[in-house]
């Protein structure tokens, strides 16, 4: 895979020392270097720059101070977020919520695609595929409110299921705390499915056609096409999502947990976003969203490596 | 895929029939809450209020929709969305693209780098005080500009490109450079042309961001000069939040008497999103037919 | 095709990179949103005489510009409301007030300008604690030293509460606005009126009672007309915020809390009278009377129902029966009566002293501070000084006199409401977009609410001057007026940026989750297990430091102020 292609330029042979090779290549990719500068210089100005806020996390920081004037913390603020008596909970709701998203909501996408991919009436897979879009542009606010005439006490599905007399007593589907995970997954899922499936389309849409034409040469089927040729033309794209969505997997969302939960389902529903922001940003406290937000970059930074190296080896697939 | 050169069989009909009902039943859970927020703007404001509104009206009425057009500030906050969206995401995509080009590139030293360099980009960040003082410091403030040069270069999108490209055949760029083509020709002869689909996903992410954008824009363009219309749907919405916060009775009174109806808020999201929605059936086509390859290479 | 569209799109960026580029430079940054640069009426400042004018305000030979924060809100509401009032005080004034709001949650930005430097001279709608953040970093200033010369009436407007805003060495950081003590209802108890009235108007007292007559209620209106069912009782969350209080005062609490003569705080779980209210709100929970989504409802929910007649009764603001009431009953039904409306009531256990369902607190919620960009703290001081006078709350409460459409006139040193205006607020059908436009409160800086001090009775909320005359208030007024009380000493804010600001969180948190379990209980012995075990968590979880730092700081209260 990682074989150069650059290879009308050839290689110096003999052993050159290695600063002189170096410069070499330097020379040899002068214009690559040339277009490069910019886009490094913009990602120092504009995201390595302001990353001196991260020393916030070992400060006692007050807006107005300077982070270097203000009083060193040390690890202060890492060890109060570990001691909090609601850590073990909230490691454990953001773990679990991650988990069912992923297990989910990585694969339903895939699978909307291949089967929108599949439909024969153009008109109609492009109306579809745009449906399927919308719930994107819902606000979480309206979400929650259509979840509460819906799941409520006296919501719709209560209705249905004490008219059909398989229940004598309202469950309260919102207020207790072992229905919020199923009922957050089902939104992140409803809510994002058909967004997700635009990569995918996108990238179902790269495969070259004569690769299918030859495939139907060869006697393929209709399922046989999907799963020999599509799947494996859209298995980067995969790859690329799957090692994100493990290192993305302590943020578990943070305005649907807010604007769903109740105090109710607190026990399930505060992951380590929302209990950031509660005791950090809403106390004024930066120093500690600072510390807890660094503690999840460094988890995060860990894992995508960890997946990236374990999918180089078993599936020869890296995204760097 | 246009799969009508196959012979249609039992099975592969039933699989047609079931893929239908199966996109119809998605199709109608996907779309209530819209049929649900046209009704809510199609009614009476007093009267939602007593909720029990799902899929049509109950008292017929178009004066949330007059309310919002007499707001002049509503048609320069389209305005101003849509160039953001214009300068934004053409900006985005370009530069977003080169940069995905340019980490493809087979044997390129600083491929890995740049990489990790922006793969990081995504984990760490400074965090809301130091880049509003960034933003001031480089006079962003109160500008377009902040719309756009801040996001004119993203990780995310760059590695999803970056997969697509890796998947062309190397011999394309490589017959162009050895023929003494630039990169730069090289990315806008070749790359886009047969990229089109990556790059028409990527448009649809950055148009929908920018379109939706509205923290930044409270956040960096607070003198109001530069309200895009997302803002007087958030203002409606952030205004109820505010009012929780209202320790005095008396005020608190005052305070959510002023209150916009429910109606009002549902007819602001209807005219907020619907522009928006229209953006992906324009790019649907680049990644609906497919490309041929052949066609580029001869 | 393709190229076609690589080509516009080019050619957009390009053209609009140039034009940003150019706008870039001519764009100032202006902190002031609502500056009304198109009036024209900006007095001459040269040549013309310190003059008072009609109200008793030194007309400045320069006009005064006064640019203020005043944390969040919808800035295109504000502009709107202020023009006529900003145009009024230019013109009689030569002063020109500039709000300033934002989207923004008033926190975060305070905190951006602390980081930043770009605030405006003064700042309004601040907590004690934020306020504090200001102090510390020497970017309030002193005011004291001004009182004496230029703003005699802050103190003696102020009288014994100027004072507690005196800082441990005496100095005067923050002026308070919205303070002072208005003796009307804030919080109660709610009945439908015409159901009860229909019942024979039984008597009740006790929350017993209350809830004797609920239940009765309930059973001759099981269903709306809709045909679903209906509650005696709902509420809206976070329920420890919007009905403790007000039910703990049936039972003689004070904001949820028990306070000894001695200035002692007791969290209501740690009172009997808490275990009391919650074994009440169990009863109504367990017999089917409370609304079981009471802890999940948010207010649009909770209007929703109300306003479809599914709930008889209810338990915090006055305001809220009425909101979700009969205000939208007279809107939608035309056929609605004038008795179709929830009144308000006393509820009060016999082993209290007092129903305290109202808690005043003389010192408001609210503080202004001028900040180090002020060039002139004297000349702003000035204004305080006026605007704090009965005559200024006057204008700054009631809106422009003298026009179609203003509720009061001024005249040779007497003013006078519109009889129109003030009819309609008494009949209840007076349309509140009027004191929009005419800036009612728009400016408020350090207005007081309370009684008036020259008339002894009007006051700054332009619709609660006409209480007696109104039928429905002073029904109301008279329900309640042995529930008011002032709670000045005991409105104690949790410093921020400390250890205790997080107990604080936490106990709020899980007093919510527990009490609803509490609450929800379905027997009475399961009601009572769970409270202990509330108030055993909540006391491991630090209340009682929560406690000890409330009562240390009543008790300083109670021997300085």
């Amino acid at each position: 895979m990682d074989k150069p292609v650059v290879e009308h330029l050839p290689l110096p042979a003999g052993p050159v020392s290695k600063w002189a090779r170096r410069k070499k290549t330097l020379y040899r990719e002068r214009n690559l270097w040339f277009i490069s500068l910019p886009l490094i210089a913009w990602v120092i100005i504009f995201n390595y720059v302001p990353m001196y806020g991260i020393m916030m996390a070992f400060v006692d920081y007050v807006p107005g101070k300077s982070i270097i004037s203000s009083d060193w913390a040390g690890l202060r603020h890492f060890k109060a977020f570990i001691d909090s008596p609601d850590f073990g909970n909230v490691v454990r709701n953001t773990l679990v919520i991650s988990g069912l998203n992923i297990l989910v909501g990585f694969p339903a996408p895939i699978v909307l695609a291949l089967l929108l991919n599949e439909l024969r009436k153009k008109r109609f897979k492009q109306v579809v595929q745009t449906i399927s879009y919308l719930p994107h542009f819902i606000s979480w606010v309206v979400v929650a409110s259509i979840l509460f005439t819906l799941l409520g006490n006296e919501g719709i599905l209560n209705d249905i299921l004490l008219r059909l007399g398989i229940i004598d007593q309202p469950i309260s589907y919102l207020g207790e705390g072992k229905y919020f995970w199923g009922i957050i997954t089902a939104s992140n899922l409803w809510k994002d499915v058909g967004w997700s499936t635009i990569i995918y389309l996108s990238a179902m849409a790269g495969v070259d056609s004569e690769v299918y034409e030859a495939g139907k040469v060869d006697g393929l089927g209709r399922m046989g096409a999907m799963w020999h040729i599509t799947l494996p033309g859209v298995r980067p794209t995969i790859v690329l999502l799957w090692i994100l969505g493990i290192g993305g997997i302590l943020n578990a969302g943070f305005e649907q947990q807010l604007l769903i939960g109740n105090s109710q389902t607190r026990e399930y529903y505060e992951v380590i976003d929302t209990y950031a922001y509660k005791y950090g940003i809403q106390l004024g406290n930066y120093s500690y969203g600072a510390a807890v937000g660094l503690m999840k970059a460094v988890i995060g930074v860990f894992l995508v490596f960890s997946a990236n190296r374990i999918s180089k080896k078993v599936l020869d697939t890296s995204i760097f | 895929m246009e799969q009508s050169f196959l012979k249609p069989s039992l099975g592969s009909k039933i699989f047609d029939v079931c893929n239908v009902i199966f996109m119809l039943i998605v199709s109608s859970v996907m779309i209530y809450p819209f049929l649900n927020l046209l009704a809510l703007s199609l009614n009476d404001g007093a009267d939602a209020a007593r909720g029990g509104i799902y899929l049509y009206p109950r008292q017929f009425s178009f004066d949330s929709y007059m309310l919002l057009f007499q707001n002049n500030n509503l048609l320069s906050g389209l305005g101003i969305s849509i160039l953001r969206v214009a300068v934004g995401t053409s900006t985005c995509v370009f530069m977003t693209g080169l940069l995905a080009y340019i980490v493809t590139i087979r044997g390129f030293s600083g491929r890995k780098m740049l990489r990790l360099l922006f793969l990081f980009t995504m984990y760490f960040g400074g965090g809301l005080i130091p880049t509003y003082m960034l933003m001031m410091k480089l006079g962003l403030i109160n500008t377009f500009q902040v719309y756009w040069i801040p996001s004119l270069l993203n990780a995310y999108y760059m590695l999803i490109m970056a997969s697509y490209m890796q998947n062309l055949p190397e011999s394309l760029s490589e017959s162009a450079r050895i023929d003494g083509a630039g990169e730069l020709r090289i990315y806008f002869g070749i790359i886009i042309p047969i990229s089109l689909p990556v790059f028409a996903s990527i448009a649809v992410f950055s148009s929908v961001g920018h379109w939706n954008a509205w923290f930044d824009v409270i956040l960096y363009n607070s003198s109001g000069n530069w309200d895009t219309l997302q803002v007087y749907l958030r203002r409606l919405l952030l205004e109820v939040e505010a009012l929780q916060q209202v320790a005095d009775q008396q005020l608190a009174y005052s305070k959510y008497r002023n209150i916009s109806p429910l109606t009002l808020r549902a007819a602001t999201s209807m005219v907020v999103t619907l522009p928006i929605i229209f953006v992906y059936p324009f790019f649907q086509k680049y990644f609906v037919g497919g490309i041929t390859l052949g066609a580029v290479k001869g | 095709m393709k190229k076609l569209l690589t080509f516009t799109l080019m050619c957009t960026m390009v053209i609009s990179m140039l034009a940003g580029c150019s706008s870039n430079n001519n764009e100032p940054a202006p902190v002031k949103q609502n500056s009304n640069t198109d009036n024209g009426n900006t007095p001459a400042d040269t040549g013309v005489e310190e003059v008072t004018n009609e109200f008793g305000w030194n007309v400045p030979k320069n006009t005064l510009e006064i640019n203020f924060y005043a944390g969040q809100d919808n800035p295109d509401t504000v502009k709107e409301n202020s023009t006529l009032m900003q145009q009024f005080l230019q013109e009689k004034f030569n002063v020109k007030l500039n709000k300033i709001v934002y989207d923004v949650d008033m926190n975060e930005k305070l905190n951006l300008m602390l980081a930043s430097g770009d605030y405006p001279e003064v700042i309004t709608m601040l907590s004690d604690e934020q306020a504090a953040k200001w102090i510390a970093q020497g970017k309030a200033v002193e005011l004291g030293q001004y009182i004496d010369e230029y703003a005699p009436n802050v103190k003696s407007q102020l009288g014994d509460l100027y004072k507690s805003f005196l800082d441990k060495d005496g100095k005067l950081y923050t002026l308070p606005s919205y303070w002072g003590i208005l003796p009307i209802p804030g919080a109660s108890g709610h009945i439908r009126y015409d159901w009860w009235t229909a019942m024979g108007s039984p008597a009740f007292n006790t929350p017993d009672e209350f809830y004797n007559v609920l239940k009765q209620m309930q059973a001759e209106h099981p269903k709306n007309s809709k045909g679903e069912k209906t509650y005696a009782l709902s509420g809206y969350a976070p329920m420890y915020k919007v009905v403790a209080p007000t039910l703990g005062g049936m039972w003689g609490l004070q904001a949820g809390y028990k306070v000894d003569k001695d200035g002692t705080n007791t969290h209501w779980v740690n009172t009997p009278e808490g275990l009391e209210m919650t074994k009440f709100m169990n009863k109504v929970y367990r017999d089917g009377m409370l609304d079981p989504d009471s802890f999940i409802n948010t207010f649009d929910d909770w209007k929703a129902k109300f306003s479809a007649e599914r709930v008889m009764g209810h338990i915090g603001s006055w305001w809220v029966s009425w909101n979700a009431g009969h205000e939208v009953w007279q809107k939608t039904n035309p056929n609605w009566k004038d008795e179709e409306r929830f009144v308000q009531v006393k509820v009060k256990a016999d082993s209290a002293e007092q129903a305290k369902l109202t808690a005043l607190n003389g010192r408001g919620s609210y503080r202004t501070i001028i900040t180090d960009k002020a060039k002139n703290p004297e000349e702003i001081m000035k204004w305080f000084n006026f605007s704090i006078t009965d005559m200024g709350t006057r204008i700054i409460g009631w809106g422009v006199p003298n026009t179609a459409n203003s509720v009061w006139t001024y005249e040779n040193g007497t003013f006078k409401w519109v009889e129109a205006m003030k009819k309609a607020v008494v009949d209840g059908t007076y349309d509140f977009t009027n004191s929009d436009k005419l800036g009612q409160g728009v400016f408020t800086l350090v207005e007081g609410v309370g009684t008036m001090k020259d008339d002894g009775k009007s006051t700054y909320w332009f619709d609660q001057n006409f209480n007696d005359e109104a039928k429905w208030k002073k029904l109301m007024n008279e329900n309640l007026k042995d529930t008011i009380y002032d709670n000045t000493l005991s409105v104690i804010q949790i410093p921020g940026n400390d250890l205790l600001a997080v107990t604080n969180t936490q106990i709020e948190e899980m007093l919510e989750t527990l009490w609803a379990k509490a609450v929800t209980s379905k027997t009475e012995e399961e009601s009572v297990k769970n409270f202990n075990d509330m108030r055993d968590k909540l006391n491991s979880s630090g209340l009682k430091d929560i406690e000890a730092f409330r009562t240390k700081e009543n008790q300083r209260r109670l021997a300085e102020w």
